[in-house]
């Protein structure tokens, strides 16, 4: 499977670059080849609905809080802090980048 | 086809020092030139049980490991390998013949096989079930390897496993497995009939000596195989028989750091790892009883005592 890219508008996250990312999921694994990079990662299930959230339109922060509360029932505290360390990891990747404002 | 064992010691020689001995080692042919009598001999030892094709026929490898000349001949003498006239490796003492003629095969294979994912592995095979072992050097993996074989298992390769890209069977590549330092007596001891060549002692990774791979395994190297398990196996002194289950994100991890080219087949190398992945169960196996070990892949091939 693969995430095609999402074209760049403004918002908070986006996809970098014209990357293709193949990936396989097995229960909560997920591993993600990015194309461009020639980069593998192994990450959750949770980066991966943020990934595909993000690839289909750049998207403000709350909006993939959102989305992750609803995915996995998670509280409103406990999800704060998870998706912001969750989008540090995943920009450290070079798989999301921070859309100018 | 005929075999190495039907070319005759003086035949063996006569091509090698001149048309070129045409070996077949699974789906690939090497034309191997020397005039080194150490490698005739491992030839003629280790792969007596292997097809030879006709002289002036086509190898995908060109192998050609000679004695240095001038001085080097006499003082200290050398061996030099070549491939289409380039020199990879440094040349090395010429009592290291034998080992650098299977590196060298090695890494024809894995510098230039890439219509397959080429994973460092052993791979065995009993009951239709295939077992993938990659593990890095000192693991115990060829150790493992050829007490397996020793006791039934089919060889498929000690060192490199090939994924067909195409359907992800696994391609034999049977050829000797090599053995390291303490391994050497520990295979002697278990199995007193298997053919080990000469121990080539001061070798960049210590002595070596190779087991000879069976004839059955060698007859079979067109029967690929469909991988089950992959286990990374670590022998480790007075350690119970362990077996761990690794899930498939890091099963898929452990494995590519262990491949040689899933760099560079980009995304079918993705695919086809993956889809090897999804067709197997992972683990991390610690052993230091060979008996144990191989009664527990036994259970694991389904076979029973």
């Amino acid at each position: 499977m693969s995430l095609s890219t999402a074209s760049e508008q403004s918002g908070s996250w986006r996809r970098p670059g014209p990357a293709v990312l193949h990936y396989r999921q097995w229960q909560d694994d997920v591993v993600l080849f990015n194309e461009v990079s020639g980069a593998t990662h192994l990450l959750t299930l949770e980066a991966l609905v943020v990934l595909q959230h993000i690839g289909a339109a750049p998207t403000p922060e709350s909006a993939l809080a959102a989305v992750l509360r609803e995915r996995f029932e998670v509280d409103d505290a406990t999800l704060t802090h998870d998706v912001a360390e969750l989008l540090e990891q995943l920009s450290c990747l070079n798989l999301i980048e921070p859309c100018p404002l | 086809m005929p075999l190495v064992a039907d070319l005759g010691r003086a035949e063996l020689v006569r091509r090698l020092g001149g048309p070129g001995l045409l070996l077949r080692t699974g789906p690939f042919v090497s034309r191997i030139h020397s005039n080194i009598p150490l490698v005739a001999d491992g030839i003629g030892l280790m792969y007596r049980d292997n097809p030879i094709e006709e002289p002036g026929g086509f190898a995908d490898f060109q192998v050609r490991l000679r004695q240095s000349s001038g001085l080097r001949r006499w003082w200290h003498p050398q061996v030099r390998f070549d491939h289409d006239g380039r020199e990879p490796f440094a040349p090395l003492p010429v009592a290291q013949a034998w080992p650098m003629f299977e590196w060298v095969m090695n890494w024809c294979v894995s510098n230039r096989a890439h219509r397959y994912l080429i994973v460092h592995a052993a791979v065995v095979e009993r009951n239709g079930c295939a077992i993938v072992l990659p593990a890095p050097p000192g693991s115990g993996k060829s150790t493992l390897c050829a007490a397996l074989v020793c006791r039934g298992w089919r060889l498929l390769s000690d060192e490199l496993t090939l994924v067909r890209r195409s359907d992800g069977m696994l391609a034999p590549l049977v050829r000797p497995v090599s053995l390291k330092n303490a391994s050497i007596d520990v295979i002697r001891a278990f199995a007193p009939d298997a053919v080990l060549g000469p121990s080539v002692p001061g070798t960049n990774k210590g002595t070596i000596a190779h087991l000879k791979a069976p004839a059955d395994s060698v007859a079979r190297v067109g029967d690929v195989a469909r991988a089950r398990h992959i286990v990374f196996p670590r022998y480790e002194a007075g350690a119970p028989t362990t077996l761990t289950p690794l899930s498939k994100g890091q099963l898929f991890i452990r494995v590519a750091e262990n491949a040689f080219n899933y760099f560079v087949l980009g995304p079918a190398g993705f695919d086809c790892l993956a889809d090897l992945v999804e067709g197997c169960d992972g683990h991390e196996f610690r052993y230091s009883q060979l008996d144990e070990a191989v009664a527990l892949f036994d259970r694991l091939a389904g076979v029973t005592a």
